[in-house]
């Protein structure tokens, strides 16, 4: 297994308020799922956003797929993100006066052609039940139709890392269930690696590794 | 990321606010509108009050004998010519009354028709015929309406009579551009002639600008001096010796002020919409950023959405406030240099003003935004 990404030494803290993340080291392989947990405010958000290229760490430095981001500019970090990393929320995040379509493309890599990928979304569609939904306007979607699109929008441009954070915390069991079967299939295939932040405890048991954070500041 | 998808992504913004979208084009529209109409209407202004300026009656000095009852009291002719050969003189022209006794033709007191004698100083004749003949030595022209009161029928075939001698008339003439003394060579009997020693009693000079009066009256006064200032009045248009200062007056009354702060209010709501636009879509560009745009993406794609709004609201304010100047002032000003400048100063000012709000929403922390609380 290889390490897809890797947290080195990495310190975090908002302006005005003390460091949420302190020298924390990890590493996520690729073919396997994982998960970080622990008490609410401990940084488990925070620490996926980092990787995620979202925040920028005071300290230390992020590789996903081999590829450094220390003192990356925005642009940089950003083509990063676009070309790796996919994103799920715990909110499906839509825009509700788009289409299916339209949302899902909003998350294709921003240098390439939507057209390029309309047979892996049509596909893909398909498979998660909710092909007859694409030309639907998000606004029409119940929140499991519109967790699926939001799977669909992050998955669908083959991203190396999957981050999603509390997935399931808005969904009933039965499409959470289904959601994190998709998220767990996802990293679980070679070259690719899920991280999903949650406080069920259910789900880390069911990923392959478990990364703990206690408290705020706390080194994992 | 294609320019393409950079365009739809802001029309798509602008779609979804579409109240904020039309409030931003309709302050845009007003700016362009009031400013294009203030200027035009100004310079419209401007222009009439120029054109009314430069009318030969402001800039014709009439030069009158106070009294034509001797020779001695006329205006002596070769004064009259050096006062014609002045530079700025356009046009000069000297009468002299033969004979106003026209009553035993015209049997009403109420009515004047004088019989003069034109000698043509400077510049092209201004007894135009517009029917008939040149006369002969002896003959005369007549007015439409000096004609209508001798009762002459036919201008061409009829007669007056002038110290008991019948004088032939060959046509109508029009006197225009000849200033104040107008209507009275409408109302004349005139009979053209090119050299005339004897004196005149009224003498109209027209200058080609109107700020060549005051110094063709100098120096008309300087050299009739001679003559005593009693023995003629000179008169002319006291507009003339002020008309840049007028025009420049009418052009700018309070209309730079007006304009500046018809600006900076509308770039100061601009700004506060593009910061409540910029505000409202917090979540949205958070989303975004999460998808890959960059700070300069966000920042572009407000640019480029509040740049197309008020692009469209300054074109159609322009336009409406320049239809609306066709139709209400004299179709003569058909530039449209001034509207499309201005047109594209509001949208750049309008675009600068949405640089605050595009720099605060490419800025936002996106990971604060979209965190599970």
């Amino acid at each position: 297994m290889v390490a897809l990404v890797a947290v080195d030494d990495v310190s975090f803290g908002y302006r005005r308020t003390a460091r949420v993340l302190d020298g924390v080291s990890a590493t996520f392989a690729d073919d396997q799922t994982h998960t970080i947990t622990g008490p609410s405010g401990c940084g488990k958000s925070t620490l996926l956003y980092v990787i995620g290229l979202m925040l920028r760490p005071d300290r230390g430095a992020i590789s996903i797929n081999g590829i450094v981001s220390g003192d990356g500019g925005d642009r940089e970090r950003a083509m990063l993100r676009s070309a790796h990393v996919g994103f799920v929320f715990q909110d499906a995040l839509l825009e509700p006066s788009m289409t299916v379509l339209e949302n899902i493309a909003e998350g294709l890599p921003l240098s390439r052609r939507v057209s390029r990928y309309r047979g892996e979304t049509e596909a893909m569609l398909e498979r998660l039940g909710i092909a007859d939904l694409a030309e639907r306007k998000a606004s029409k979607l119940s929140g499991g139709q519109a967790q699926r699109v939001a799977l669909v929008r992050a998955m669908v441009k083959r991203p190396t890392v999957l981050l999603a954070d509390e997935p399931t915390g808005n969904l009933d069991d039965t499409t959470g269930a289904f959601v994190l079967e998709e998220l767990f299939t996802y990293g679980r295939q070679p070259g690719h690696t899920c991280i999903i932040v949650t406080h069920d405890e259910r789900i880390a048991d069911a990923s392959d590794t478990v990364t703990r954070l206690s408290a705020p500041g706390t080194r994992a | 990321m294609t320019p393409v998808r950079l365009f739809a992504v802001a029309i798509g913004h602008a779609r979804r606010r579409l109240v904020l979208s039309v409030a931003a084009a309709l302050v845009a529209a007003l700016a362009a509108g009031g400013v294009v109409y203030l200027i035009g209407d100004s310079v419209q202004r401007s222009n009439q009050l120029l054109t009314d300026l430069n009318s030969p009656d402001v800039r014709s000095i009439t030069i009158r004998a106070n009294s034509d009852q001797t020779a001695r009291d006329l205006l002596p002719a070769r004064t009259i010519a050096d006062i014609a050969a002045l530079p700025g003189v356009e046009r000069a022209v000297g009468l002299s009354k033969v004979n106003s006794a026209t009553s035993s033709v015209v049997n009403d007191p109420a009515v004047t028709v004088g019989y003069f004698i034109g000698a043509t100083l400077t510049g092209d004749p201004p007894y135009r015929l517009t029917a008939g003949r040149e006369p002969r030595p002896g003959e005369a022209i007549v007015s439409t309406t000096a004609a209508d009161r001798l009762r002459l029928g036919t201008p061409t075939a009829g007669q007056i009579r002038v110290d008991n001698n019948l004088v032939a008339t060959v046509g109508i003439y029009r006197a225009p551009d000849l200033g104040a003394i107008t209507d009275l060579l409408d109302t004349s009997v005139l009979s053209p002639q090119t050299n005339y020693d004897a004196g005149y009693f009224l003498a109209v000079i027209i200058v080609r600008q109107p700020s060549d009066v005051t110094v063709v009256v100098d120096a008309t006064a300087q050299l009739l001096n001679q003559f005593g200032n009693d023995h003629y009045t000179i008169q002319y248009d006291e507009r003339a010796a002020t008309v840049e200062q007028l025009v420049s007056k009418a052009g700018r009354s309070g209309v730079r002020s007006t304009a500046i702060a018809i600006l900076a209010i509308s770039a100061l709501i601009e700004a506060a919409i593009a910061f409540l636009n910029a505000t409202l879509q917090r979540r949205e560009i958070a989303r975004r950023r999460a998808l890959g745009f960059t700070r300069a993406m966000v920042f572009g794609t407000l640019m480029i959405e509040g740049g197309l709004i008020a692009t469209v609201g300054a074109a159609i304010g322009a336009t409406v406030a320049t239809l609306t100047l066709s139709l209400t002032t004299q179709p003569n000003n058909t530039d449209l240099s001034q509207p499309l400048a201005t047109g594209a100063l509001i949208a750049l000012i309008a675009l600068a003003a949405t640089i605050p709000g595009g720099a605060l929403a490419a800025y936002q922390d996106p990971a604060r935004i979209l965190r599970v609380p």
